[in-house]
């Protein structure tokens, strides 16, 4: 199997609307996601490489850990090594985020990015992995303390969505961003007076919402 | 669309059926192609019609490859880069001729019925 995995998913929504699909992942220390190829970098599913830096690629944006901790290496193959250094410190200024910590091993050719999802972002953010070191395989670990994962496919017109998300802890207003925009809440929440649970999916119609989280809770909103 | 099939032969010291195809949009009739030869055998314990009537099953595939034949124009670039690679041998990784796990992936998401978001 290309993808290696070992998991633990909780909620599947595979398909909704024939759009978008998102999965939660809740994994313990030992859990893990592999690939071996580019081909199997999510939504882009090739070596794609960075404009103007050739150590540098698209990196799969579909992974939204939320809770715990990450960790992702980068295997970088020895005859891209020299490549992957000489664009390195510009590849960092690209991730460069308060919840993101990089470290490197050239005697292994390895680079690991650390993500930390109990980290609060105020504002909307995007993926911070947009783009990541020139590699065939890669491999995302949980931390010691496990991590919360939000798994956002885009089915269709996969290039046209945006995906961000931000922290929330009380009554927040969530604006509908496009003309299709959906949102996912971590924790169980209310509109309205109205009870959801977390981890599901709805189709954002109204131009905005007022949401009462039931605690810390990450709000992903995946629109075109 | 119309096919027609001729059979020009039966070789019955191979059994071999000799048969040849054109269609609608063929610029000539089925008898004017270089004739096919198909192995009877295969087709086991049924009637010669029945024989017929599984190899015209083909007619479609053989018109299809005889209208781009026909309607192909030279690229003399491109036959040059075709004879740069005379003598040459070539590697593919298996992830370059088959999906990627990603789109194997992506693909049967999409194909999973779909369940209708609330909206909020």
């Amino acid at each position: 199997m290309p993808v290696n995995q070992d998991t633990n998913i909780v909620q599947s929504q595979l398909n909704i609307d024939n759009k978008v699909g998102v999965t939660v992942h809740e994994w313990a220390a030992n859990h893990y996601f592999e690939r071996t190829t580019a081909q199997d970098v999510y939504h882009v599913e090739a070596k794609v490489i960075h404009d103007s830096l050739d150590g540098v690629m698209k990196g799969g944006t579909s992974l939204f850990p939320f809770e715990g901790e990450i960790s992702i290496t980068w295997n970088v193959e020895d005859i891209d090594a020299d490549t992957v250094k000489a664009d390195l410190s510009d590849w960092k200024s690209i991730v460069d985020r308060a919840d993101v910590t990089v470290s490197e091993d050239w005697t292994a050719n390895t680079i690991t990015a650390t993500l930390n999802a109990d980290h609060n972002h105020s504002d909307w953010v995007s993926h911070p992995f947009a783009y990541v070191p020139l590699s065939n395989s890669a491999r995302i670990d949980a931390g010691d303390s496990g991590a919360k994962i939000a798994c956002v496919m885009r089915l269709v017109d996969v290039e046209d969505w945006t995906v961000e998300y931000k922290t929330i802890s009380s009554e927040t207003t969530i604006t509908k961003s496009g003309s299709d925009c959906y949102v996912f809440f971590s924790t169980d929440y209310t509109i309205g007076g109205t009870d959801y649970d977390a981890y599901t999916v709805n189709r954002l119609t109204s131009s905005s919402v007022d949401v009462t989280p039931t605690g810390r809770c990450t709000v992903i909103k995946v629109y075109k | 669309m119309k096919y027609k099939i001729h059979v020009s032969g039966y070789l019955e010291q191979t059994n071999q059926l000799l048969v040849s195809f054109s269609s609608d949009e063929t610029n000539r009739q089925a008898a004017d192609y270089q004739s096919l030869a198909f192995d009877v055998v295969p087709y086991g314990d049924v009637t010669a019609q029945q024989i017929l009537d599984a190899i015209a099953k083909v007619a479609p595939t053989i018109c299809s490859d005889i209208r781009v034949a026909e309607t192909y124009e030279g690229d003399d670039s491109r036959a040059e880069d075709l004879r740069a690679f005379v003598g040459q041998s070539f590697e593919y990784d298996e992830n370059d001729l088959l999906p990627s796990g990603a789109a194997q992936e992506r693909d049967a998401q999409a194909n999973t019925e779909a369940e209708q978001a609330e909206e909020i």
